[in-house]
């Protein structure tokens, strides 16, 4: 079988893009069996090893749920479809939920799959201590997860939880088995295969670290059926469009490292009729100015924070990085295109008017030269941590600062040491780069990760602490009416777009690009994978080769 | 044809404000717009003039190159006279240690110093200076053994020379054409190391270089799919390699002129 | 090319030519011990210096985790006085331990391992291309020189040794990988084909290792064409080859047999040092081409400031090249009768 695969690999990769292999895996009429296709696709570098508690960021999210499965799962319909469970009931008051599981779900070692792994998944997450890199733990807010019976699981909550069922809920936390996991003290440091035992469509054939290589191969037994696509590469490349372009790749993202495309690149890939380019939903992908409160001094300074905003030309920024593919960055850090978002205060660019900010907030210039002091004699000179590949706004957010006087050196880290550092809280001021701000998670809870002072993240801003802010990201999570949980986040953005602590500098948008050859079915799932990854690699599509449901097309 | 490139750069750098139709680092026009009246080299993906980072990457990269060999010639004078006139253990020592930094691979330890102490100028000046100032000092040595076999020094000395008046009067115009050309070659290497660490990513990623503009190009996503890199690559690797190969002719064919019992393998 | 061919010390072995067996085995033994200090001290000499930081709370480079922090603790030993961090270092040294890596949390020795064979594959491969190119083309460029094929050659080989490595790298990337799609875009082999049969293993990895390996080469072949020409040109003149033409041998075995048997002596003894030179020109090259091999780690290990991988990979590369310096040295000795008593 591996061989196979391989031979089919080294074809289609020798082949130029206009050669088509005559046999087109996951096209054509639905009813008539195809051939199971191989997918090469590449993670655009290291997301950790695939455990649900080692995992690093969204793309190691997908990863992991390749391996472990959840109790509801989105398709393209952007609807919750019961996965794991075949039904629930919910109690008048919004506080408890009743699970039916499937019947006959085993373990990839074939042990049954039953209420008490769930029930243990819950409180195995709680008890351990996980790096803010995985991105999905269980709520808080689920305070208890018991089986009752093997089949029926019952969630207790200390208050309704408007999305229960995205991030952080049911239809995103990966369940684990029991039997494998209740030995293993310390679950962040666990890296052996060998443990990586879970009830979904594929199993971790090969993982190289540091490269970012997975190789999945479908699980025959797996609950719905033998899955559509038999194998899944996760390659490391260089540069995915080269490797697009060379036939490495079958898909990839152009926004590997949230870097963002201008139009003039995708004009290759549109106008090869061999690919298919599908844009993601706006606002999905970018990069925000962090200043650390925490250290103190200017950094604490709120008009400072204002001024350094307005020196900023975030419209000219957008425009020239992305051309037409991209957004201005939002002060209230939801994008214009997500429904929750409400208009802010934009800190508009305009230089004289920053420089009058900093003058009347006591940072004085002499001469109008060179850079500013403190009231107490400090220089505005920070260190400025960004992640490798420096992007080219890096020149921007510095020059336009220089210009208003206030000096930053860029430190340039690869993607983990920068995650570290910034959780660390050791940063001055940095570049962040996010994803999923257009995901159902952008909605109200990610506010959670980057704007309370309860929680760790690499997002977060660090040293912000604001007890309205705090309490009001509570209330918007127990907004079960979607009209009042709005007018709660849009006071959100309105308090944190005043007080500043981040800035998002803009909103690139991305793109999946794909061999039509290979594989066509590509989607955005409409709120996000999980509600919270927006990424194209959602595994309903590879297990069933369809959009929409668990019914797998037939195969030979 | 070595001089004539190398009066080429230096009068670019030279110029360079005169010259840069840009500040290199001002956003000056729209990104990615190819080579025209106002920007002959286009923009990168910014919008900043290609064409300035050019010729301001010209002043850096010769200052630099420049400051490496001043630097290590100075130090190989004084090490390479130092142990060739003491002579004994000293010379014994000294030619040693020499000999050790010499087989030294130059890369690895610069990406080590490199990443340790932090991508400034002026360590990087400091390092190449110290692993390129051996080669001149053997050179130096040599020279002065010879001299003294020939018996000049001991004259000099026996005419009530002091020290000083033979190294300026005898010593010094001996090898002056020996430690031009080091200096040459010197130079030139420096210029195509600090462009090697520039692309390793280790150097100040808002600087202005030769080294950095490639740098920056490369990671362009979907560099190939526009024909920008004609414009943002190529120029930049092209100067380096002008300047380099500049060098090089300058300093081989400066060493039949100044010094006609030289023999080199390489033809000029 | 590189930085090293460019300068006078990788064209000629001129520390080689003096002295004894002995004090060249002495300075071998000495440059070792060094490297292994300097390998030691470095991270050490700065005031605030980043080993010590790696394991400061608050530091910019501190290791959050602590399992790894706990281990490069231990083998740092920072606690303890300098001394007796050498003395440790020294000893762990002969068991083959070079420390912990902050990235990966696998001992150093252990990546290296892993990755020393690829790059052994690509330096050999390089010389190999290098000498085969740079010989044929020297043997013919001597024979007619001063004809235009002759000049031509000599020309493009000096250009393109001063052409920056990486740059030529990736020019080569642009044009046979993502342009003509030939050779592939990055790697050192396609991810997950070692499950496939030997065969088409073998052949996958050599698909892969053209285009880096004559990316190293140019520069190398440039180095041993001009050497070997100038080698030539020397031995044209010599009075067996015109008692050869007397005699009415054919040009053919005059050419190889006679005249280029006889340069053969410099280039040898500079191949050995190209060698050494092309061990740490890797670094650009296989940055370049995404090869997983010592230089791509020695790469990531800059952008993760992964010290102890870094020195680890420096001392190992060292050692490699001081070592084939070494042989380069004592080859010559043997091969040359006029250093040999």
């Amino acid at each position: 079988m591996g061989s196979a695969g391989l031979a089919g690999a080294l074809v289609l990769g020798g082949c130029s893009s206009s050669k088509k292999s005559t046999v087109a895996p996951g096209t054509g009429n639905d009813g008539t069996p195809v051939a199971r296709p191989t997918l090469k696709l590449t993670s655009g570098g290291d997301q950790g090893f695939p455990s649900p508690f080692a995992y690093m960021r969204g793309g190691g999210y997908i990863q992991t749920s390749f391996i472990y499965d959840t109790l509801y799962w989105k398709d393209n319909s952007g609807q919750f479809v019961p996965w794991l469970a075949t039904g629930y009931k919910r109690s008048d008051d919004g506080r408890s939920y009743t699970f039916t599981l499937r019947d006959g779900v085993t373990w990839h070692d074939g042990q049954p799959l039953t209420a008490e792994d769930v029930a243990f998944t819950f409180d195995y997450f709680r008890r351990q201590t996980i790096s803010p890199q995985v991105i999905i733990q269980p709520l808080a807010d689920i305070a208890e997860v018991k089986a009752t019976d093997p089949r029926t699981v019952v969630f207790s909550l200390a208050k309704p939880i408007a999305p229960f069922f995205g991030y952080g809920g049911v239809g995103s936390v990966p369940i684990v088995p029991k039997h494998i996991w209740s030995s293993i003290p310390n679950a962040a440091m666990q890296s052996d295969p060998a443990v990586l035992v879970g009830s979904g469509p594929y199993r971790l054939d090969s993982y190289t670290r540091g490269q970012g290589a997975y190789l999945y191969t479908a699980y025959d037994g797996y609950f719905l059926g033998r899955p559509f696509v038999q194998r899944l590469e996760y390659r490391p490349v260089g540069d995915t469009l080269n490797a697009l372009q060379a036939g490495e790749l079958d898909a990839g993202s152009s926004s590997a490292g949230a870097s963002g495309v201008r139009p003039e690149v995708l004009a290759s890939f549109r106008a090869n009729p061999a690919f298919g380019v599908l844009k993601a939903p706006a606002g999905n992908f970018g990069s925000a100015l962090y200043w650390n409160i925490a250290k103190g001094g200017a950094l604490a300074d709120v008009q400072f924070r204002h001024a350094c905003a307005r020196a900023i030309d975030r419209q000219d920024l957008v425009k020239r990085l992305f051309g037409e593919n991209g957004t201005p960055g939002n002060p209230g850090w939801i994008p214009p295109a997500n429904p929750y978002h409400v208009d802010v205060e934009q800190y508009p660019f305009d230089r004289n008017a920053a420089e009058a900010m900093l003058d009347a907030a006591g940072y004085r210039r002499n001469g109008g030269q060179g850079v500013r002091q403190g009231p107490n004699g400090q220089p505005l000179r920070f260190t400025l941590l960004v992640a490798n590949p420096v992007g080219p706004y890096v020149d921007v957010v510095v020059s336009s600062l220089a210009a208003v006087g206030v000096e930053l050196t860029p430190q340039a880290l690869d993607t983990p040491t920068f995650n570290q550092r910034v959780i660390a809280g050791s940063s001055e001021m940095a570049i962040i780069s996010s994803g999923g701000m257009n995901t159902d998670h952008g909605e109200g809870d990610y506010f959670y990760q980057v704007y309370s002072s309860k929680m760790k993240s690499t997002q977060h801003a660090q040293g912000y602490i604001n007890p309205t802010v705090d309490q009001l990201i509570d209330q918007q999570q127990s907004a079960i009416d979607v009209d009042e949980r709005k007018k709660i986040v849009a006071q959100i953005q309105r308090l944190v777009a005043a007080d500043l602590p981040l800035l998002m500098l803009f909103y690139a948008d991305s793109f999946e690009i794909f061999r039509k050859a290979a594989f066509d079915q590509w989607y955005f799932t409409p709120g996000g994978v999980a509600s919270t990854v927006p990424s194209a690699e959602n595994k309903q599509v590879f297990i069933t080769g369809r959009k929409t449901g668990t019914a797998i097309r037939p195969t030979k | 044809m070595g001089a004539g490139l190398v009066l080429a750069v230096s009068l670019v750098a030279l110029l360079a404000p005169a010259l840069a139709p840009f500040d290199p680092r001002a956003l000056s026009g729209d990104a990615f717009l190819p080579p025209s009246f106002h920007h002959p080299l286009g923009t990168n993906n910014i919008g900043q003039d290609i064409a300035s980072q050019v010729i301001w990457g010209a002043r850096s990269s010769l200052t630099l190159g420049l400051a490496v060999a001043a630097l290590s010639v100075t130090l190989g004078l004084l090490i390479g006279m130092g142990a060739g006139l003491l002579g004994g253990l000293v010379d014994l020592v000294v030619m040693r240690v020499i000999d050790v930094v010499l087989a030294i691979p130059r890369l690895p330890l610069l990406v080590l110093v490199g990443a340790l102490a932090g991508a400034s100028r002026t360590s990087l000046v400091l390092v190449i200076a110290l692993i390129t100032c051996p080669v001149v000092a053997r050179v130096l040595r040599s020279q002065v053994l010879r001299l003294r076999g020939e018996g000049f020094i001991e004259s000099a000395r026996g005419f009530g020379g002091g020290p000083v008046y033979v190294i300026r009067r005898h010593l010094v115009p001996a090898v002056a054409p020996l430690l031009v050309s080091e200096l040459v070659l010197i130079a030139g290497t420096a210029v195509l190391l600090e462009a090697e660490l520039a692309f390793l990513g280790l150097s100040d990623p808002t600087a202005v270089s030769w080294g950095l503009i490639i740098n920056r190009a490369l990671n362009s996503p979907g560099l190939y799919f526009t024909p920008a890199w004609k414009w943002w690559l190529l120029p930049p690797g092209f100067a380096i390699a002008a300047t380099v190969i500049g060098f090089a002719f300058l300093g081989v064919g400066l060493e039949p002129v100044l010094n006609p019992r030289w023999q080199r393998a390489v033809p000029p | 090319m590189s930085s090293y061919s460019s300068s006078k010390v990788g064209a000629r072995p001129s520390r080689t030519t003096r002295g004894t067996a002995s004090p060249l085995a002495l300075s071998y033994v000495v440059t070792v011990f060094l490297l292994i200090t300097l390998n030691f001290f470095l991270p050490r000499a700065r005031p605030g210096d980043p080993v010590t930081s790696l394991t400061t709370e608050g530091n910019v480079s501190y290791v959050q985790d602590a399992v790894t922090r706990s281990k490069l603790e231990a083998y740092y030993g920072l606690d303890r006085p300098l001394f007796t961090q050498y003395g440790r270092y020294l000893g762990g040294l002969t068991h083959g331990d070079l420390g912990v890596s902050i990235r990966y949390n696998v001992p150093v020795a252990e990546l290296v391992k892993e990755r020393l064979p690829w790059t052994l594959l690509l330096v050999g491969a390089a010389m190999l291309l290098a000498v085969i190119v740079g010989w044929v083309a020297g043997i013919h460029s001597a024979w007619r020189r001063g004809k235009g094929a002759d000049r031509t050659l000599v020309a493009t080989s000096l250009a393109l040794r001063s052409f920056p490595t990486f740059f030529l790298g990736s020019l080569a990337v642009l044009a046979f990988s993502v342009k003509l799609g030939w050779f592939p875009v990055a790697g050192s082999f396609t991810p997950f084909s070692h499950q496939a049969d030997p065969l088409a293993w073998v052949v996958d990895v050599g698909h892969h290792l053209v285009l880096p390996a004559a990316v190293l080469a140019l520069g190398f072949a440039s180095s041993q064409y001009l050497t070997m020409r100038a080698s030539m040109v020397g031995e044209l003149g010599a009075d067996y080859l015109l008692l050869g033409r007397a005699k009415g041998l054919g040009e053919r075995r005059l050419k190889y047999r006679y005249g280029a048997r006889n340069a053969l002596l410099p280039v040898v003894t500079l191949t050995a040092l190209h060698v050494g030179m092309a061990m740490t020109e890797v670094i650009v090259v296989e940055t370049v081409f995404a090869y997983q091999g010592m230089g791509r780690l020695v790469f990531e290990a800059v952008s993760f400031r992964d010290y102890p991988t870094l020195g680890g990979c420096f001392l190992v590369l060292s050692l490699v090249v001081v070592t084939l310096n070494f042989a380069a040295d004592s080859l010559y000795r043997v091969l040359d009768p006029r250093t040999t008593r």
